[in-house]
């Protein structure tokens, strides 16, 4: 189960994949503290054993200690895990962190183009740094990356980067056209250039870190994906999105969905 | 910047130079194959690259802690192709996809709403809640800043703004959340006239605006 805390974030990634960046009703009006915490209730009552808390950036909540506390209270055996961009990450809260047993995964974005895949004018160095310092605090982050047009010239140096800066697991993936990427497809690779990286990135030296790839680049929980899109994207991935099986989502609003990319049920 | 530790100090600095220089940083893993297999430390185990996924903290420790022979003395070995040596990076990969599983969906959950808001269920248009709350599609739209392709695009489940209850017919659309809060219900022959209403308009599903 995905708890999408809060829509709002740090960051400006061009290719975000959260649904309110196409409909902002989703994200309106936020729970409160005391909202998540029914949520969680409810979730301990359905026997969840392993929660993700992400936004948005879930660390620009200022109630996320008292949530993540609760969470911890109510699912005391569960695997709780918290995605952030890292921008406001640093050794205190990862000790905090590490104290409550909360995972920590996040997303490297690029290298040189880091700036520019965050809409930042923000530097990898920083992230890596953090997932180092983690690594050293034995707990270990899990980094994600997303391959776009942009960062693809670079993106097996990301995975050496964060694999050499101790990252715990890798997961790599492409654009998938959800969020604000529906509105930017132009930073979607192709078919051949994602089985391109996944070579690259197999050919590479061990580096030690178990990684995975997503190869999803279209949501089919998405019923209103125009069918052209379906057949440029979807054509070699007849599937349904891996996030609808045994998966649900709750977005800022307390709304459930069956993945991260899909919508409510639509009228 | 972070503190860190000297041997992480030099991996980083490593690869701000190889990537300020242009290079490739694969040679920086081969380095670390080297530097691990000259230096006698033990590689990873079949079961610790190939356990399942997500994998426990200690497995992720052990694997740094592999990972630590990278530096010696302070300094990045250098690449040495050592072909014989060196696995591919693909004997890693993981061939489950999803990252974060487990639990089951949680029933959409309704928490209860002011008067001044409403969900918006399925079958449901801006027309037909306009009638619902005693106002008009222009007020509704007013007050939720609705433009006309929005005001197309209700999705369920959303929130919208309504003028303050007109008639008692919203309590027996959300006539569980007045229970929970133990509130009166709507009389009965109110809130069958507002079902038998609902069930003459027909549904758009279907109709729903296809994204740009």
């Amino acid at each position: 189960m995905t708890l999408e805390l809060t829509a709002k974030c740090n960051f400006r990634c061009p290719y975000c994949y959260c649904v309110w960046h196409e409909y902002p009703a989703l994200a309106k009006p936020e729970l409160d503290a005391a909202g998540w915490m029914t949520v969680l209730d409810k979730c301990a009552a359905d026997g969840v054993d392993d929660i993700l808390f992400t936004g948005g950036e879930a660390l620009l909540r200022h109630d996320l200690f008292d949530i993540l506390g609760y969470a911890r209270r109510v699912l005391p055996k569960a695997r709780l895990s918290l995605f952030t961009n890292a921008g406001r990450l640093d050794e205190t809260l990862i000790k905090k962190f590490k104290r409550r047993k909360i995972h920590l995964a996040t997303s490297l974005q690029g290298l040189q183009t880091y700036g520019a895949m965050t809409g930042t004018r923000r530097s990898y160095k920083r992230l890596l740094a953090v997932v180092a310092r983690a690594s050293e605090l034995k707990w270990p982050i899990a980094v994600s990356m997303t391959v776009t047009k942009a960062n693809i010239h670079e993106a097996a140096d990301m995975f050496v980067a964060a694999a050499l800066s101790g990252a715990s697991t890798i997961q790599v993936g492409p654009v998938i056209l959800a969020g604000r990427a529906a509105a930017c497809q132009e930073l979607m690779i192709s078919h051949d250039e994602w089985e391109e990286v996944k070579q690259r990135i197999r050919a590479l030296p061990d580096a030690h870190v178990p990684y995975t790839f997503c190869d999803e680049f279209i949501c089919f929980c998405r019923s209103d994906t125009p069918k052209a899109l379906l057949e440029k994207w979807g054509d070699k991935n007849h599937k349904p999105c891996p996030a609808g099986k045994d998966f649900g989502v709750i977005g800022p609003n307390g709304l459930y969905r069956t993945c991260l990319h899909s919508l409510p049920k639509e009228v | 910047m972070m503190k860190l530790s000297k041997k992480n100090a030099a991996r980083q600095s490593a690869i701000h130079r190889a990537i300020a220089s242009g290079k490739t940083l694969g040679g920086l893993l081969v380095g670390l194959t080297a530097a691990t297999v000259v230096g006698g430390c033990k590689e990873a185990s079949p079961s610790r690259t190939q356990g399942s996924y997500p994998r426990s903290q200690q497995q992720a420790n052990a694997t740094n802690e592999d990972t630590e022979e990278f530096v010696t003395g302070g300094a990045i070995a250098e690449p040495e192709p050592e072909p014989t040596q060196v696995k591919p990076n693909a004997v890693r990969e993981r061939q489950d996809k999803e990252i974060v599983l487990g639990g089951k969906p949680l029933p959409p959950s309704a928490p209860p709403l002011p008067q001044d808001q409403y969900r918006v269920k399925g079958g449901d248009t801006l027309t037909k809640i306009a009638k619902t709350h005693g106002t008009t599609v222009a007020e509704l739209k007013r007050l939720n800043g609705f433009d006309d392709v929005r005001a197309n695009k209700l999705i369920a489940g959303e929130i919208i703004k309504v003028p303050q209850s007109k008639t008692n017919a919203v309590r027996e659309v959300q006539g569980k959340d007045f229970l929970l809060r133990g509130e009166p219900l709507a009389p009965p022959s109110q809130s069958n006239a507002v079902n038998e209403d609902r069930s003459k308009t027909p549904s758009v599903k279907g109709k729903f605006p296809s994204k740009k």
